[in-house]
């Protein structure tokens, strides 16, 4: 629950600071999730790598890739009508989940790297896996809220997503800024790759496309483009998900989980944590 | 009387904008609303439109009451305005920003307009023609075709102007027509003004910083400050209020 | 029914009749037209939400699969068999209405949410049909509705493509339809200048989705199985892609999208997987050479109705630009 919450959540955060930058909604970042997990293959198939290396690894892998896409697909496009940027990139989701699904036509077993050991917390049993999931997970969040409310780059990236029109003027580079945020983003999308390779071994080049809606999701719930918010709203979705499967049929988790969006968003328009942009006549 | 505002305010998130006002606006008056910047006049003019909801107090039209209406609904009970900052349909042609306005009154459904019945084709006819014959008393005739938003600052003002006339108001609320006009179209906007009220039998509540144009054209004139009436009477009346003075010129002047 | 489009509609199904009933097209360039057709009816349909009223639907495949199988239960479970065939067009009607009230339904939430929280309901919808026809047994569930009979032909496909188009453009041209836009520019001023926003919201729902499930009766006759995951997000984002390529804010754009897509696709096919790759790259070039679509804002002449002739002569043409 707080597992599959966490890697949500690690999704969740790319989708929304780069909503919370270029109010743009990212639908290429599950697939990047996707190549997360793929990279975890390769490097533990074919590099032989410790888990730590194939952390690091597909996290610097999925960084570059996410600041490639935007160098090369949306930048040329951020004055363009923000329909032609969304356009882009459900065109660069498709062509990463193709070219994936060319180059490795079949599913991929992820070798495991944990034998079962259980751990007993206080009446939790919970395996050394699930620990490290979200002790790893939690740890990223840490490390990137300490990022955007405590340095510089991060007072940047929240000066452009309140005015992006000033934010020249202050003599601070937007490029550079939106460049990093989406290697942070992508970054944080390859780590979460990583960790759901672990969990749940098989990987297909279209598992990013119902991961990443839910993720999305939760930064919805959340409320898009604030950080915490996506946070809270991966452990929401993570929790309502268990919970629908305890009580319904499996299969019904996504009915349960949209509806609820649905619901959400007629009653809160703008997500938990977000502020509803006021009426102005 | 054919709008009568009773106690009515409102405050946003604790902030009071406007408080208890009341003001009464017989037919067929000009009325101007004049006070700085933040005393409540465009908040006024968004309460009567329904824009907002008032926190408390009754705004009635002909005895009924406005309070709680939707927009639409209540641009059909015959109310209409234009906004301080002009906001046009910028990318539909200029027939379109007065065709939009006038489909209210039109006698066809939806349905007429998608089989395209004889109906629909009279109504459509009418509505061009109406149209067409506002824009030309507007002197907008020539743009018919151009995108409302390629319009000289000018012809958008009076394009909006024309805008709200479409629907057929009977009360009319202007959101500072003067705004950014030199001393020429300042005097033309007056003649206009008058006649276009004349015209077309309405009751106008104007909002304007232009005090030459508000002394000339109003009948009457309401002064607000801090969203409480502070003046009302005759614009003579009103130029000599002390407290008028005051407001303006500052204490001790 | 205006002389401009009736006589065309007359003659292309006369010979699109002919073309069905004596085979004077080999039937994979038949089917590939009827595809062309299909996918007209659903870019028209969705550049109505997405182009002229300024939302991002991302659930439209949603409504084409509620078409697909009102239309499928009718045919195969309801009418007697030997009516089946002549009773396919009320089939078709019903799937549409069907949808029409589901689409009505969706409107309600677009009338307090806009912009990228509209997407996602619209998202969350499309996820929300797909997962209930998994889970509907009686409907074959993941595994699919069997047993649907071959009725769609050329002549039926063209019949609704010119359908949609000719009601399509009927409201977006009238003084009622150009509410849809004004909605779009700004819904302020829209219902400060008496647009009921709400009605003209429900009515562009209720029309698209209409047409969406007409599309949909119309694929499952023509596949003669469909299955839930027909109608999943790709299949929207499929659509969004042949309205966006023509170009939002033009009917023209839509119909020239839906073909270049369609017959693109087919003329591919040998490429196999990498297909799927070249796509996308080619829809990522087009969008930054031409970010508004191959039409950009321009209309067919032919498609812009004539009535708009005032008494002073001028003949009314609309461009309709697209903002951000």
């Amino acid at each position: 629950m707080l597992q599959l919450g966490s890697i949500y959540a690690l999704i969740a955060l790319g989708y929304t600071m780069v909503y919370g930058v270029l109010q743009m909604i990212n639908f290429a970042h599950g697939d990047i999730f996707m190549l997360g997990a793929f990279m975890c293959f390769f490097s533990l198939t074919v590099l032989k790598t410790s888990l730590g290396q194939t952390l690091l690894i597909s996290m610097f892998g999925a960084a570059l890739l996410g600041v490639m896409t935007e160098r090369f697909a949306y930048r040329p496009l951020r004055y363009a009508p923000k329909v032609s940027a969304i356009i882009t990139a459900l065109g660069v989701g498709m062509f990463l989940e193709n070219f994936t699904l060319a180059l490795s036509p079949y599913p991929k077993h992820i070798p495991s790297v944990f034998n079962g050991k259980q751990l007993v917390m206080g009446g939790l049993t919970m395996s050394s896996l699930q620990v490290l999931t979200i002790v790893l997970a939690v740890g990223l969040m840490i490390v990137l809220d300490i990022i955007v409310f405590k340095t510089k780059l991060g007072m940047a990236l929240r000066a452009i997503s309140s005015d992006a029109a000033i934010v020249p003027l202050m003599g601070i580079s937007v490029n550079k800024v939106v460049s990093m945020t989406f290697a942070i983003g992508a970054g944080l999308g390859g780590a979460a790759g990583t960790l759901y390779a672990i969990a749940y071994p098989v990987i297909d080049p279209y598992m990013g496309v119902m991961v990443g809606w839910k993720a999305f999701i939760s930064a919805v719930i959340g409320g898009i483009g604030n950080i915490r918010g996506a946070m809270l709203g991966g452990f929401i979705l993570g929790f309502v998900e268990v919970f629908a499967a305890v009580l319904l049929p499996s299969t019904y988790r996504d009915v349960v989980a949209f509806s609820l969006l649905m619901i959400l968003l007629i009653y809160r328009p703008y997500g938990l944590l977000g502020r509803p942009k006021t009426l102005k006549v | 009387m054919l709008l009568v505002i009773d106690n009515l305010s409102h405050s946003f998130g604790g902030l009071a904008a406007l408080t208890n006002i009341s003001i009464v606006v017989p037919e067929h008056q000009l009325l101007g609303i004049i006070g700085p910047n933040g005393s409540g006049k465009t908040t006024l003019f968004n309460l009567i439109t329904g824009m907002y909801r008032a926190s408390s107090g009754s705004i009635r039209l002909k005895g009924q009451e406005l309070v709680g209406r939707a927009p639409a609904a209540i641009t059909r009970m015959a109310v209409a305005r234009t906004f301080q900052n002009i906001r046009l349909f910028k990318t539909l042609s200029v027939l379109d920003n007065v065709r939009i306005a006038r489909y209210g009154k039109a006698a066809c459904g939806p349905f007429d307009t998608l089989f395209r019945t004889g109906r629909f084709l009279k109504e459509e006819g009418l509505i061009i023609d109406q149209a067409m014959e506002l824009l030309t008393l507007f002197e907008l005739d020539r743009y018919v075709e151009a995108p409302a938003g390629s319009l000289p600052y000018g012809q958008q003002r009076q394009l909006e102007f024309a805008r709200a006339l479409a629907t057929d108001p009977v009360l009319l609320l202007l959101d500072e027509p003067a705004a950014g006009m030199n001393p020429y179209e300042v005097g033309k906007l007056n003649e206009q003004l008058q006649w276009v009220a004349k015209r077309f039998a309405l009751t106008i509540i104007l909002i304007e910083h232009h005090m030459g144009l508000v002394m000339e054209v109003c009948q009457r004139v309401v002064v607000l400050d801090f969203g409480v009436v502070i003046a009302e009477g005759t614009p003579e009346e009103v130029r000599n209020d002390p407290r008028v003075i005051d407001v303006y010129l500052g204490k001790g002047s | 029914m205006s002389k401009g489009f009736f006589l065309p509609l007359v003659s292309v199904l006369l010979v699109s009749h002919l073309i069905t009933a004596y085979g004077l097209l080999d039937s994979y360039v038949q089917l590939v037209l009827m595809y062309v057709g299909i996918n007209i009816i659903l870019s028209v349909s969705l550049n109505l939400i997405n182009g002229y009223m300024g939302e991002f639907s991302v659930g439209h495949a949603g409504f084409m699969a509620i078409g697909a199988y009102t239309s499928a239960i009718l045919t195969v479970r309801m009418f007697p068999d030997a009516l089946a065939p002549w009773l396919f067009p009320i089939a078709v009607v019903a799937a549409g209405v069907v949808t029409a009230i589901v689409g009505a339904l969706l409107a309600i939430p677009s009338f307090k949410t806009r912009g990228d929280y509209l997407a996602i309901v619209t998202l969350a919808f499309g996820m929300i049909v797909k997962s209930v026809l998994e889970n509907m047994d009686s409907l074959g569930a993941a595994r699919g509705f069997l047993g649907i009979s071959k009725y769609t032909n050329l002549t039926w496909v063209v019949f609704w493509a010119m359908a949609a188009v000719w009601m399509v453009r009927n409201f977006i041209y009238s003084s009622f339809g150009r509410g849809v836009l004004s909605v779009r520019e700004d819904e302020i001023a829209a219902s400060a200048a008496g647009v009921n926003t709400r009605q003209v919201k429900l009515f562009a729902f209720t029309l698209s989705s209409f047409f969406a499930g007409v599309a949909g009766a119309l694929y499952a006759h023509l596949l003669m199985f469909i299955n839930p995951k027909m109608f999943d997000l790709t299949k929207s984002t499929e659509m969004l892609i042949m309205v966006y390529l023509g170009g939002i804010g033009s009917i023209g754009g839509s119909i020239v999208g839906a073909m270049i897509y369609t017959v693109l696709l087919e003329l591919l096919r040998p490429l196999g997987i990498w297909r799927m790759v070249l796509m996308p790259i080619m829809l990522v070039l087009l969008m930054i050479l031409r970010p508004r679509g191959i039409m950009g804002l321009s209309e067919f002449r032919w498609l812009i109705p004539s009535v708009g002739v005032s008494s002073k002569g001028a003949k009314i043409v609309q461009d309709d630009a697209v903002g951000d």
